[in-house]
């Protein structure tokens, strides 16, 4: 059924016309057309995405939409490499850390598995290399610990690393 | 369109995503910023995610380990699929919370994939105090049986050469053949054992128990188990068997050598599967090394730790028979004065060790320790086997021999004609050094007394601890 579109609608309102296939590649707009068997005519609407995100969502599973599947969690095959974003990936992930942020939202609350590693493994590789000073300010992150706490983290790390 | 954003108020299962992604240390920087972060180093999914995030134990120095231990058993222990513990196997406190640690971990973890286990020594206990160590390891491995029969499915196991382990091989073996054995990738069963210890442990365990293990990979075992049928019994495996480690501390008379046409068979059968053998302490005759060190074995790593039997008859024997599979060779021994010979340096024929580097092309790690080595066959070996990763010897080993003749004042002359020799211990030039770091791409030096295993040049410490690190270290380096 190729070509075959659906109607989305972003929480400000907008709505975009997308291929069922596309669409389907967030396993949570596929669980509601296949198991709550929503009319195709419908407007199904996404109280969580707003259109800005939304376009970028649908520019990633338009590129993504012919990629095989990915292996289950728990494969042996699947090891954790921070290294292997393809070079469209990373263009498309030139973005703020705003939009970075949202469009982890998005990926997560659509359930779209590649959208969410990619942009998690950026993440990953921005935390990298950096202090914890230096991870607050990237990602606008507030220190809350007291300083007790801050005191028995101290304590825990030195027991976490490696001896 | 710019968004406001605060990282900390991420969902945790999605932080535990990007987390998993992160090395130990970068993990800890991470969540140290905020609450929110910081529960997230909590979170089962960060745990679960694959490579398995290691829990390392350690109970060595119980009064300043127990603190530790207590925190990240409390914190961790249920979440997590790697366990690796080091401890101090004398200690009986020590054991106690061990006890108590296995008895958590059967209560609240039965998804535990690798279990390694580090003793420091091989020694349980002194002969004296040793009554209440015998039920209090009963009891240890009683639970161990418990985690091996409730857990989905183990990969890994290592007792690393405890030597309590050993008189529960055939239990374990068999508990782990009844519920591990399509899991069960690597086995480490090998020991350790001392001049005390040699004749004590005579387990029975049938080559039959091996044959329900259809994925493992990397067994070691003492060659007291090595025989004709435990190696066809890996012959009959689907998923053949890579790497086969044996611990030889003893040769025994009643033992019977492995049939040459077995190991040719098994080599064929199984063309990936390379063997290590470890000597260890193991002062013998050529003759009965030959016994363990069959021709059509697929030897990769020899190492022998302590055992001052190097000789040209070794050497040459390695060089013929494992000239395309040896990739290690590993000799370890106390430096004494003067230091062991492998062989008369003043006779005419080429030095059997740079023959070994020649004859053997696969060879990247040359590991020579308490022998006499002169400079120039180093540079020869170099040369002969640029693609040397290691080629370790001792710095005071280490010696130059001059041809020359002595003049009426004492003085040496250098002269190939010369009647006299000279040697010079202790000296390695450096542009011998260099040439020999240009020929290998890496900067080389002879080692100094600092970075040798212990037991090298202190006598008077327990042998075991120079090279027991370096066996976990090997079990542990195919993970």
């Amino acid at each position: 059924m190729a070509g075959h579109k659906i109607k989305l609608q972003s929480n400000d309102g907008d709505i975009f016309d997308v291929e069922v296939e596309i669409a389907k590649l967030s396993i949570t707009i596929k669980t509601m057309l296949e198991d709550l068997s929503m009319n195709e005519e419908e407007i199904i609407p996404l109280p969580n995405i707003n259109s800005a995100i939304f376009k970028k969502v649908i520019q990633w599973t338009t590129h993504h939409k012919d990629d095989p599947p990915l292996p289950p969690e728990d494969d042996e095959n699947r090891e954790k490499n921070t290294n292997d974003i393809s070079s469209w990936d990373q263009e498309f992930l030139k973005v703020d850390q705003g939009t970075l942020f949202e469009l982890i939202l998005a990926a997560n609350y659509l359930d779209i598995k590649g959208l969410l590693d990619v942009t998690c493994t950026s993440v990953a590789n921005m935390i990298k290399g950096k202090t914890s000073e230096e991870i607050r300010q990237t990602f606008n992150i507030k220190n809350d610990f007291t300083p007790q706490e801050e005191e028995q983290i101290k304590k825990e790390n030195e027991w976490c690393e490696n001896k | 369109m710019v968004f406001s954003y605060d990282y900390s108020e991420l969902p945790q299962i999605v932080l535990a995503e990007i987390f998993s992604y992160l090395k130990h240390n970068e993990l800890l920087l991470a969540t140290s910023t905020c609450l929110s972060w910081r529960n997230v180093l909590y979170h089962p999914k960060l745990w679960s995610s694959i490579p398995y995030r290691c829990l390392r134990l350690s109970l060595i120095d119980r009064h300043n380990d127990i603190q530790c231990f207590r925190y990240l058993t409390t914190n961790f222990l249920s979440k997590t699929r790697y366990i690796e513990i080091r401890f101090d196997p004398t200690d009986i406190n020590i054991l106690k919370d061990i006890l108590q640690f296995l008895d958590i971990l059967t209560c609240t973890n039965r998804q535990i994939k690798i279990l390694i286990f580090r003793p420091t020594s091989t020694h349980c206990a002194l002969a004296e105090n040793e009554q209440p160590f015998i039920p209090l390891c009963d009891k240890i491995f009683h639970l161990l049986e418990q985690i091996i029969q409730s857990n989905q499915a183990i990969e890994i196991i290592s007792f690393g050469c405890w030597f309590e382990s050993l008189f529960r091989i055939e239990e374990l073996v068999h508990v782990l053949a009844q519920k591990q054995s399509h899991s069960i990738k690597q086995l480490h069963l090998a020991s350790i054992k001392s001049s005390e210890t040699h004749s004590i442990a005579d387990i029975y365990l049938p080559s039959q128990s091996f044959l329900p293990f259809t994925s493992l990979n990397t067994l070691s075992i003492d060659s007291t188990y090595l025989t004709d049928e435990l190696l066809q019994c890996f012959a009959q495996q689907l998923a053949p068997l890579k790497r086969l480690i044996v611990h030889v501390s003893e040769f025994r008379s009643d033992t019977q050598p492995i049939d040459d046409l077995v190991w040719y068979s098994i080599a064929s059968i199984m063309p990936n599967l390379r063997v290590t053998v470890h000597m260890l302490n193991a002062h013998e005759t050529f003759r009965k090394y030959s016994r363990v060190l069959r021709p059509g074995m697929p030897l990769s790593h020899l190492r022998m730790y302590f055992c001052s039997s190097l000789n040209v008859d070794l050497l040459c024997y390695l060089s013929v028979h494992y000239r395309s599979t040896l990739e290690c060779l590993d000799v370890i021994d106390s430096v004494t004065e003067p230091a062991l010979r492998y062989h008369n340096l003043f006779r005419a024929e080429p030095d059997p060790l740079v023959l070994l580097a020649w004859q053997c092309k696969k060879l990247t790690s040359l590991t020579i320790l308490g022998y006499e080595v002169l400079e120039v066959n180093l540079l020869a070996i170099a040369k002969l086997r640029p693609q040397l990763r290691r080629l370790n010897v001792c710095a005071g080993c280490v010696m130059t021999l001059q041809y020359g003749h002595l003049q009426m004042n004492h003085q040496f002359v250098e002269d190939d004609d010369g009647n006299d020799a000279f040697i010079q211990y202790g000296i390695c030039t450096n542009s011998i050094q260099t040439i020999i770091g240009q020929v290998l791409g890496w900067p080389w030096h002879p080692l100094s007394k600092h970075e040798l295993p212990i037991g090298v040049y202190e006598y008077t410490v327990p042998l075991e601890l120079s090279f027991i690190e370096q066996i976990h270290n090997i079990f542990q380096s195919s993970i």
